[in-house]
Formats: structure tokens, C-alpha cells, sequence
């Protein structure tokens, strides 16, 4: 073809190019927010870990949420808008909530400040 | 009749724009619009960065104050994001914020029963970008959300 100023092939090379912009703004943006919503489950750690560490423990040998655990999730997800859930032991992450990121940490402090070696799950419902 | 008919298709044939050119001007106009994209979607993720590096610098701003400067001690020992109200007033009232390179820095912490304390640094912009960390205060049993807001 006499007119063709631009091969197929460049043009399909333009746009995979074009594709892979779109790609990483995309992957881009996704970080940003993941990035804090680590830090809000990193805190939520230190905080049930160092002040909640009763409440806890009850929970995960009931099965059930302790009320001042109950009132700490609710108070996050009221100043926050995140769902948290926690899980451990006994105590299943509730079906209403569909988890889309979650630490494991090992580490909760017993009654006498021991450290208890259990595995202790805390993320944030999608 | 059949020498008019014969001279018609010649003359349509012949056409003002050529099938080439047409093509290679919807592919012109194809990478034109490309570009443009291509530009647009550089120029997105400049701003994305420097959004980002607002927010990095905000991480890290929360993350001295509540890992250090606000955080209590005893012993030698720091407890993270347990806060002691003294070391916050006695740090607000010498620290200069403003290293961290972010204006119009405010501090605000809210605990179950309505706000415990704000702090705002001189300078009248909008709060563009807030953190918030949960946090407990030394002292009280209640939970609290100290959320850094800066521009």
C-alpha cells in the first residue's frame, strides 16, 4: 500500500504501550490506599495488644467478641469507615464479612504480661 | 450507451481522496489521539507522585508522633500509640512541625465520647490529605483515632 505511513506493527506496539499506562496508573492508585489500611491494621495490633489484651483473650477461648472489643471495632469503623474483624483461636471472622486484607501476627500478652504465643488475625472487611 | 457507462465508473473510480489516504488518515489521527493519551496519562501519574510523597511524608510525620514524640515511657521503655497528654503538650509547645514539609499541619485526636485535643499550625489552607491512627491515651480506658491532616 502506497499511503501507508505507519506499520500494523507499530501501531499494535503503540498501543500495548498505551495498555501498560493505563495498567500501572491503575496499580498506582491501589498502593496508595493499601498502604494506609496497613498502618490502620498494624495499629490495631499495638493497640489490642497493649490495652485490649484481656478482652482478647476471652474472645478467642469463647468464640464470641468481648463487648469492649465489640465497642473498639465499632468505634473504628465509625471514625474510619473500615470494617475490622479479628480472629484467633475460637473466634471465626463473622460471615457478613468478606476480608480483603488480613495480618497474622503471633504475639498477644497474657494476664501477668507474659508474652502467649497465639496466632492472631486482624484486616479489614471489603 | 455502453461507452457513457464505461466513462462514468472511470469517473468514479478516480475519486477525490484515495482509499490509502483515507486509511492513513484514521491512523494519523488514531496515534494523535494516542499521544495525547499517552501524555494525559504521564501527566496523571505526576500527580500521583506528588500526591503520594504528600501522603509518604504524612505516614511518616504520624508514624514519629506515635511511635516517639507523643508516645509514653517508662523506664527507658516507649509504648507505641499509647499516648501520654503531657508528652503531647510538651512537644507541641517546643517541636517545629513544619520540618517535615508539610504545611498547614493539624492535629486532631477524637475518642468515643467527642474530640480529647486538636492542635492546628499557623497557615490558612484546606486540609488536603488526613492519616488517622488508633491510638489509646495513657490514662483512659477508651479507645481514640489521632487523625494528622496536612497540606
Amino acid at each position: 500500500m502506497n499511503g501507508q505511513i505507519f506499520t500494523i506493527e507499530a501501531l499494535i506496539a503503540m498501543l500495548l504501550l498505551a495498555s501498560s499506562f493505563i495498567l500501572i496508573s491503575a496499580l498506582k492508585q491501589e498502593t496508595s490506599s493499601v498502604i494506609y489500611d496497613y498502618v490502620l491494621v498494624s495499629d490495631m495490633f499495638e493497640v489490642v495488644e497493649k490495652q485490649y489484651h484481656f478482652g482478647l483473650m476471652d474472645s478467642c477461648g469463647s468464640g464470641a467478641l468481648s463487648s469492649e472489643i465489640t465497642d473498639l471495632l465499632d468505634f473504628i469503623a465509625d471514625q474510619t469507615g473500615r470494617q475490622m474483624f479479628i480472629g484467633c483461636d475460637k473466634l471465626d471472622i463473622p460471615s457478613s464479612c468478606e476480608p480483603y486484607l488480613k495480618i497474622v501476627r503471633m504475639t498477644i500478652y497474657g494476664e501477668s504480661g507474659e508474652i502467649v504465643w497465639r496466632r492472631v488475625n486482624i484486616g479489614i472487611c471489603r | 450507451m455502453a461507452n457513457d457507462i464505461s466513462r462514468d465508473r472511470a469517473r468514479g473510480a478516480r475519486g477525490f481522496f484515495s482509499f490509502d489516504a483515507v486509511l492513513a488518515v484514521i491512523i494519523l489521527l488514531s496515534m494523535v489521539s494516542l499521544a495525547s493519551f499517552m501524555i494525559r496519562s504521564i501527566e496523571d501519574s505526576a500527580n500521583t507522585l506528588a500526591i503520594r510523597e504528600k501522603q509518604m511524608r504524612l505516614l511518616v510525620l504520624s508514624d514519629v508522633l506515635v511511635r516517639r514524640e507523643f508516645a509514653a515511657s517508662s523506664n527507658g521503655n516507649v509504648y507505641s500509640n499509647v499516648l501520654d497528654s503531657d508528652s503531647i503538650q510538651s512537644v507541641l509547645s517546643g517541636s517545629n512541625l513544619s520540618e517535615y514539609l508539610i504545611s498547614d499541619i493539624s492535629l486532631d485526636l477524637v475518642g468515643p465520647n467527642g474530640p480529647l485535643f486538636n492542635h492546628k499550625s499557623i497557615g490558612s489552607g484546606t486540609e488536603s490529605y488526613c492519616i488517622r491512627r488508633i491510638v489509646v491515651v495513657k490514662g483512659y480506658s477508651s479507645p481514640a483515632i489521632l487523625k494528622v491532616c496536612g497540606s
